[in-house]
């Protein structure tokens, strides 16, 4: 499956994606008719060079001679994926170039060149302005181009509205990929039916190329019977077809694998070993890894994830050790005389695929290697790993731009030290570790960051750091216990109901905080506060105006009020506030005779 | 390795795939059982599985789940042999019936 576009890639290696140009041996950047350093003949280097030679309206040797030097860096026998060196080369001697630019097209062109540089090295942003400049060109091929880039960086920075704007202008030009990224867009925003008409006419010419693309749509939208339908009719053309192993492992994958149907799976698996592309070969024995683990064949699973761990492609064999020792995990848990031996060679096992590990997965094998830490009794060793793991990782540009992962990295870092801090009493530095923690995550519900609030240990400065947090539900859980004034203060300062909730019921409140609250003129908040045990006579005189007649009941029946606001109520306007004083034993006889009196 | 073994290697990966896989089959009763390296023929094996056409009769089933009956993964060995049970050839069918049994047999043994 094209891990660009979702639709199915070339059975031959290193064939382009039909749908979006992307090459499978290109794990994360598209690859088109407008991606550098490509050995294909349609490459931007090819096509940019002669555009810009068939040209006299400028200095067409500067621009050609800049295109050619650059594409002279990119390495045809390295991946393009480990070409990223590379891209950043092109990038600075682009700037560099830009400076000597001898007129305004010859600078477009670089632009339009450059925005598809960035796109390949994922930075959007800048493919975006660069491609805006690009656009200006005279000339249609670095339109395009940078129409591409534009699309794509939008698409990517989840920028809908422009992308509108965007794809209308590039259909109107008649842009040969504003489909193909409807298409996209409209899978996306989870417009299924839009986006299946939109296939049936871009792939109207090829009904393979359509019943596939078809096939990831009703996939995607959870069609699966009709998708299983459209597979099948692709797998019927037989393994001699170069994308029958793409249609297998995709109908593998996405139908019968979560449906259960493990022998079907196992079944159709098997006959997609057979073909050429080593890339589909290795997802087809994951895909029977993941069946063999599923039907408990421990033995078999290993043999088959085993496969591609000695891939060329790291992303490929780390993901396929990390499926070993999931393997390998789950098979200890789930054998009763498992041995301290066995644990203690798994854990040796994840620290291998860790210190090799692909910054994807990274996190994977941390958290596994966390687990058989414990089991194996290697819980200090941890530490030393954790910091030589990290030290590593911060290095690789990956830690800046993949979130995602680092956010998960740093909080299993962050369980295991503060756990260790916690053990070791090292409240300075448990302090320190959580500040930075909530600082660079901050949306994260950090679970020993709550213990730890739970003693007396943290001090103010954590406690305002940790107000920043945007994760509701720490704040909401945080808001019950929290007895600092300074802080439920600043905690009452948030307008999501849960937090508010939790501090009208939170003794510790003030009343400062309990009026702040009660000023939200909420009934689910004015009912929580009627229920706190220590309710002053202050905040009693506040509910007893409530403007919900409910809220004001409840009021009328404690037994804790003041005179004055025992008789304010007597004489409410609701009926049901008056007849919880008139049956309210704490009231004195004469004011329950006036809520009597209101009453009749 | 014997030049006979080479070849058979070679053909396994030929684009002929009645040669393919009777080369795939050779390889593993005649050397690879042989010397135990039923991991090695499963892999032969099963990259050959999706060339095999009616006239085969399942004989890379049939060859799988022998080789899944000696590595003692039961349930594995019947669901392979189950499929060769229903060859056209009564060779394989026949071979499969036996296996199937011996199968049953082993995976009953505690």
């Amino acid at each position: 499956m094209c891990e660009n576009c979702g639709i199915k890639v070339a059975g031959v290696e290193g064939a382009p994606c039909p749908g979006c140009g992307h090459s499978p041996s290109n794990s994360t950047q598209p690859t088109s008719r407008f991606d550098a350093g490509s050995d294909k003949s349609s490459s931007i280097s090819s096509e940019s060079i002669e555009s810009v030679l068939n040209k006299n309206l400028f200095d067409t040797e500067w621009s050609a001679g800049h295109f050619r030097e650059c594409e002279g860096l990119f390495d045809p026998d390295r991946l393009q994926i480990d070409q990223k060196d590379i891209l950043e080369k092109v990038i600075t001697l682009t700037k560099e170039k830009l400076k000597t630019a001898p007129n305004k097209e010859s600078e477009y062109r670089l632009y339009s060149y450059m925005s598809i540089i960035f796109r390949m090295n994922d930075n959007y942003k800048e493919a975006y302005e660069a491609g805006l400049i690009g656009n200006e060109s005279n000339e249609k091929f670095f339109v395009e181009q940078s129409q591409y880039s534009i699309l794509d960086a939008l698409f990517n920075l989840g920028k809908f509205d422009e992308f509108e704007v965007w794809i209308d202008r590039a259909s109107q030009s008649k842009h040969p990929e504003a489909n193909w990224f409807r298409i996209r867009y409209l899978t996306t925003i989870e417009k299924f039916e839009e986006a299946l008409i939109a296939c049936e006419e871009y792939y109207s010419s090829n009904s393979e190329l359509l019943n596939s693309n078809r096939a990831d749509i009703l996939v995607k939208a959870k069609r699966l019977d009709e998708a299983e339908i459209a597979f099948r009719k692709l797998v019927a053309t037989g393994p001699r077809n170069e994308y029958y192993a793409n249609w297998v492992n995709s109908l593998a994958f996405s139908i019968l694998m979560p449906q259960k149907r493990f022998h079907e799976a196992e079944r159709i698996l098997v006959s997609a070993i057979c073909t050429k592309s080593e890339r589909e070969k290795i997802n087809a024995f994951s895909n029977l890894a993941m069946v063999a683990l599923s039907l408990k064949e421990f033995k078999a699973a290993k043999r088959y994830a085993k496969k591609a761990t000695v891939h060329p492609e790291n992303a490929i064999a780390s993901e396929s050790r990390l499926t070993l020792c999931n393997i390998e995990q789950q098979r200890l848990f789930e054998t009763q005389s498992t041995s301290q031996a066995e644990w203690r060679d798994l854990f040796d096992l994840i620290k291998d695929g860790l210190e090799k590990t692909d910054f994807d997965d990274a996190a994977n094998f941390l958290e596994l290697l966390i687990t058989s830490s414990e089991m194996a009794h290697k819980s200090t060793e941890i530490l030393v790993i954790i910091d030589e793991v990290f030290a590593k990782l911060k290095t690789t540009r990956e830690w800046l731009q993949n979130n995602k992962v680092r956010n998960q990295l740093e909080t299993l870092r962050i369980d295991v030290l503060s756990k260790h801090y916690l053990k070791e009493s090292m409240y300075l530095e448990l302090d320190e570790l959580f500040i930075s923690a909530v600082s660079e995550i901050t949306g994260h519900k950090f679970l020993a960051l709550l213990e730890y609030l739970r003693t007396p240990f943290p001090g103010i400065d954590l406690r305002r750091v940790v107000l920043k947090t945007t994760n509701k539900e720490f704040l909401a859980e945080w808001a019950q216990f929290e007895e600092q004034s300074e802080i439920l203060y600043g905690l009452a300062k948030n307008q999501d109901e849960p937090i508010l909730v939790a501090l009208a019921e939170n003794p510790a409140s003030t009343d400062v905080i309990c009026e702040l609250i009660s000023k939200k003129n909420d009934i689910d908040l004015d009912f929580a506060l009627c229920g706190r045990a220590n309710l002053s006579k202050h905040m009693s005189m506040i509910l007893a105006k409530s403007n919900f007649d409910a809220v004001r009941r409840l009021i009328a029946m404690r037994d804790d009020l003041s005179q004055e606001t025992y008789t304010a109520l007597a004489t409410d306007d609701a009926m049901l506030v008056r007849d919880a004083i008139r049956e309210n034993q704490a009231c004195s006889a004469e004011i329950r005779a006036l809520a009597a009196l209101g009453s009749l | 390795m014997t030049e006979n073994e080479t070849k058979l290697r070679e053909l396994v990966v030929s684009d002929n795939a009645s040669e393919a896989i009777d080369a795939a089959v050779s390889l593993y009763t005649a050397y690879l059982s042989v010397r135990g390296e039923l991991e090695e023929a499963e892999y032969f094996l099963l990259s050959v599985l999706g060339l095999q056409a009616t006239s085969h009769g399942f004989i890379v089933e049939l060859s799988l789940g022998e080789i899944y009956l000696d590595m003692k993964e039961y349930p594995r060995a019947k669901r392979f042999l189950e499929v060769a049970l229903t060859s056209s050839q009564e060779s394989v069918s026949k071979r499969a019936s036996e296996l199937l049994e011996l199968t049953e047999k082993a995976s009953s043994e505690p």
